[in-house]
């Protein structure tokens, strides 16, 4: 086995962090079999505590690495390290990036890619407005980094995975658990359909408080800009976004209402100077770089194709697109319809992909 | 020795018992045999106080056999019969004309009224023999059609009449009244919800399963409780049927043909909502049996008893089976279920926070979707509306449920007519299989269909769910076909309740 990819592995499962261990043994300019050669000695100079040294030990002396790598190859689960040439160009440079990758599915992934995050409990709009992005930046061939989670984070690898875009979902567990639950399906897809999952954590790491913030910085790196959706003051996103700062990232925000605490910590980053995400095709031009009227033709056909609207129909978007969360009481009122028409009208809408449902007996235009 | 006949129930069926009495010499005592429960052992008390009442002593060991003998015997139902039986075997009385007694005694000789009295109705009328029953069961004995009852207030009038003194009261046949019922809460009264109501008019028209999503105070129950306002008026047999349930656990007669309405807390028993007990008792999806059952906190109810009624809302009866025998209820009920969006009832809501968590959430949404959702045609989101939109919606005053009742039941009657030869009574009853076929859908739903189904990924059996309401809609609209408009709408009853 290689030797360096054999200190990795002992690193990722030993309990310390894995990257500054990595950082203080390269000052020592050793060749990478040193670490478990000298062991002890080495691993107390190195800044190891008395556990993650015995974990050390045990590890090695159980061929623990040599399992490892069994175990991966065995689920088709890369092991990347950062000497590899396809190790991610965004992922160099900081003391505190990772050394070693587990990434199940597609390597590498081509595009301009697009971190989308956000909280986990987004209202409706946010999950929406996420899918749309994720959508955008997929249908015009860039990828959408996140982070696999519930709310915005799914809504965006769905959004990609709606026009067969690549989407990365950076895991704060072993690659081959699932976490949340009910994710199963989607983890599935992104692993199969050009996208990959990707962790730090040795395979089967259950998941812990303290990865998800971690696994920040890999989201940040790995991306050329960020989109925060929907995030409050104290959450992960929020760490996202200053782990992108560091790195030297553009920061992206969609604006929300500030009332809501969901929403003032992506409105904080707007007042510090992010980009304000107003038009999803103005951020998606600038971010995957390419005039979108590609984009914009297929649009247009797909319109042109889907059910041509009828006059109520259009009387209907009309009226939510002028302001949203609207009941069939509003709409009926306003539209001089029967409720039986304005049923008719969004369902018809709504596959058409221009109308969403809001909350309980609401509705809304999606977001362009 | 002539012995009388009364009855014992057997689920909601009266079953034919005879009362022989023998009376000997020695000190007093009555003793009761085959298989009496309390409440018919204790009679003896009843009935040697009414027969007292009326001047006869019983005196001597007092043998009363209840046959058949192997059948349990249960409720005060027999205390006529077997005082009947003693006076008779005291030699107090001509002979016996036939016929079916039934009755509880007070203490003074007057009847009272008893579980069970149309069931013993239908007896009689299937041996055509006389019935004679408490007065206060008098109503609920009319409906049953050729049946000769008779009224009887007290002992003493009844043995008046055997000795030809006097006549007693026939039954008069029942008449069901035309004129509508009020509606109670009335559709008119209820501001705003006009998506819901239409849903409502829909379920009633078609018999569709409904589901109510909303926060709450967005007034689910009140939408439930007003459906039972647009149901067609039970018909003559219907009524019957109801009443017959409703007999059997002694509930009082409820005249005017309106659809019963039976809301069901989510604490209740697998017993007090499947039926059962020891005494094999209707449960109340059976006395909601041609009406409503309303399951409000849906979410809350447990998972064995909801997979418990799963096949007995399919099949419209239920078997009620225990360890003393088992029984069929009736069980064509109209399912209502309302639910709240999330644990805590705000998720979406336009000024309340939801505090559930994300795991919180993904456990409610596994509870709310499941095997009983499955056969819900409709799902409906009853938003709680703000006041700002409460005024705005004030204009638009709902139709009265009346206008509402009249398009269900012609829309009904089109669809009795339509799948009579095919054994149906309503477009929610149809297969799966037959859906299609018989649905006379235009030209354009075919490919409108097939344009949705890729876009809101319908499965096979959600199309037929679709189909079977967008049917519904054009009877409604009083359209032979099947168009575009009708399938899109509902398309909107597809799962507007669940938006995540």
């Amino acid at each position: 086995m290689n030797p360096l990819l054999r200190v990795l592995l002992l690193l990722a499962a030993s309990g310390a962090s894995p990257s500054r261990i990595w950082s203080a043994f390269e000052l020592e300019e050793l060749p990478p079999e040193a670490f478990y050669l000298e062991g002890e000695p080495l691993w107390s100079r190195l800044g190891c505590s008395q556990e993650v040294q015995r974990n050390l030990r045990r590890l090695s002396e159980e061929s623990w690495p040599e399992e490892e790598a069994e175990r991966a190859g065995r689920n088709g689960v890369r092991l990347l390290v950062f000497s590899d040439r396809e190790w991610p160009s965004g992922l160099s440079g900081q003391s505190d990036a990772p050394r070693l990758l587990y990434i199940k599915g597609k390597w590498p992934i081509a595009g301009s890619s697009v971190a989308v995050v956000g909280t986990r409990r987004c209202s409706p709009y946010g999950l929406r407005t996420a899918h749309e992005i994720g959508r955008a930046v997929g249908v015009s061939g860039g990828v959408v980094v996140s982070g696999g989670a519930a709310g915005v984070d799914r809504a965006a690898h769905e959004g990609c995975l709606s026009v067969k875009g690549p989407s990365i979902a950076v895991l704060g567990t072993g690659v081959d658990v699932v976490y949340p639950r009910g994710h199963e399906a989607l983890f599935e897809r992104l692993g199969e359909e050009g996208g990959a999952l990707v962790s730090e954590y040795p395979l089967g790491s259950p998941p812990r408080q303290w990865r998800f913030p971690e696994r920040n910085r890999i989201i940040a790196s790995l991306s050329e800009r960020l989109v925060v959706v929907e995030a409050p003051l104290k959450s992960g996103a929020m760490i996202t976004a200053r782990c992108a700062l560091e790195a030297g990232r553009e920061i992206w925000a969609v604006p929300g209402r500030i009332n809501e605490e969901g929403c003032a910590g992506s409105n904080r980053l707007l007042y510090d100077g992010a980009f304000p995400l107003v038009s999803i095709p103005d951020f998606v031009s600038l971010a995957v770089g390419r005039q979108l009227s590609l984009f914009d033709e297929e649009a247009r056909l797909e319109e042109l194709h889907s059910v041509a609207f009828t006059e109520k129909e259009q009387r209907i978007l009309v009226l939510l697109k002028k302001s949203g969360e609207r009941t069939v009481d509003n709409l009926a009122v306003e539209g001089k319809m029967a409720p039986a028409d304005v049923f008719s009208c969004l369902a018809a809408l709504m596959a058409a992909g221009h109308v969403f449902v809001a909350g309980p007996g609401r509705w809304s235009a999606v977001p362009k | 020795m002539n012995p009388v006949r009364g009855i014992t129930l057997r689920g909601i069926e009266a079953v034919g018992v005879e009362v022989e009495v023998e009376i000997t010499g020695g000190l007093f005592s009555i003793s009761i045999v085959g298989l009496p429960d309390a409440a018919v052992r204790e009679s003896k008390e009843r009935v040697r106080a009414a027969l007292r009442s009326l001047g006869l002593a019983v005196r001597g060991r007092v043998a009363v056999n209840l046959a058949p003998a192997d059948l349990p015997k249960e409720g005060a139902v027999l205390d006529l019969p077997i005082a009947l039986g003693i006076a008779s075997a005291m030699g107090s009385l001509p002979e016996l004309p036939r016929g079916i007694f039934l009755g509880e005694l007070a203490l003074d000789g007057r009847l009272r009224g008893v579980r069970g009295a149309v069931g013993a109705a239908i007896l009689a009328r299937n041996e055509s023999v006389p019935l004679f029953a408490p007065a206060e069961n008098a109503a609920e004995i009319a409906l049953v059609k050729g049946c000769e009852a008779y009224a009887v207030d007290n002992l003493a009038d009844l043995f008046a009449f055997f000795r030809g003194e006097i006549e007693l009261p026939p039954v008069p046949e029942y008449r069901l009244e035309e004129n509508p019922f009020f509606a109670d809460p009335d559709f008119a009264d209820i501001r705003g919800q006009a998506g819901a109501r239409r849903a409502l008019e829909i379920a009633a028209a078609g018999h569709h399963n409904i589901l109510l999503i909303g926060s709450p105070g967005s007034g689910k129950t009140l939408l439930a409780r007003a459906l039972r306002g647009i149901l067609p008026p039970l018909s003559h047999e219907e009524l019957l049927e109801t009443t017959l349930i409703r007999s059997t656990l002694g509930l009082p007669f409820e005249d005017g043909g309106r659809p019963p309405f039976r809301s069901v807390h989510h604490t209740a028993s697998t017993v007090s909502i499947c039926g059962g007990g020891s005494a094999l008792r209707p449960g109340e999806v059976s006395l909601a049996h041609r009406g409503v059952l309303f399951l409000d906190e849906f979410p809350e109810f447990r998972r064995d008893l909801l997979e418990g009624l799963r096949q007995p809302l399919e099949d419209g009866e239920i078997n009620v089976s225990r360890a003393t025998g088992s029984v069929k209820y009736p069980c064509r009920v109209l399912l209502v279920v309302a639910a709240n969006p999330c644990q805590c009832g705000w998720d979406g809501d336009p000024v309340e926070r939801c505090i559930c968590s994300s795991v919180e959430r993904e456990r409610y949404r596994r509870k709310i979707s499941g095997p009983i959702l499955d056969r819900i045609d409709l799902h409906v989101a009853v938003p709680r509306l703000l006041p700002e939109e409460l005024v705005a919606v004030e204009g638009a005053g709902g139709e009265s449920s009346s206008i509402v009742a009249e398009r269900v039941r012609f829309a009904r009657r089109i669809q009795r007519e339509r799948w009579a030869r095919h054994g149906f009574s309503c477009n929610a009853e149809l297969p799966e299989r037959v859906v299609k076929r018989f649905l006379n859908l235009s030209e354009g739903v075919r490919p409108f269909l097939s344009s949705m189904a890729g876009k809101l990924r319908l499965s096979g059996r959600g199309i037929g769910r679709v189909l079977k309401v967008a049917r519904t809609i054009a009877d409604l609209s009083r359209n032979e076909q099947t168009d575009v408009p009708h399938v899109a709408e509902a398309l909107a009853y597809r799962d507007g309740g669940l938006w995540r």
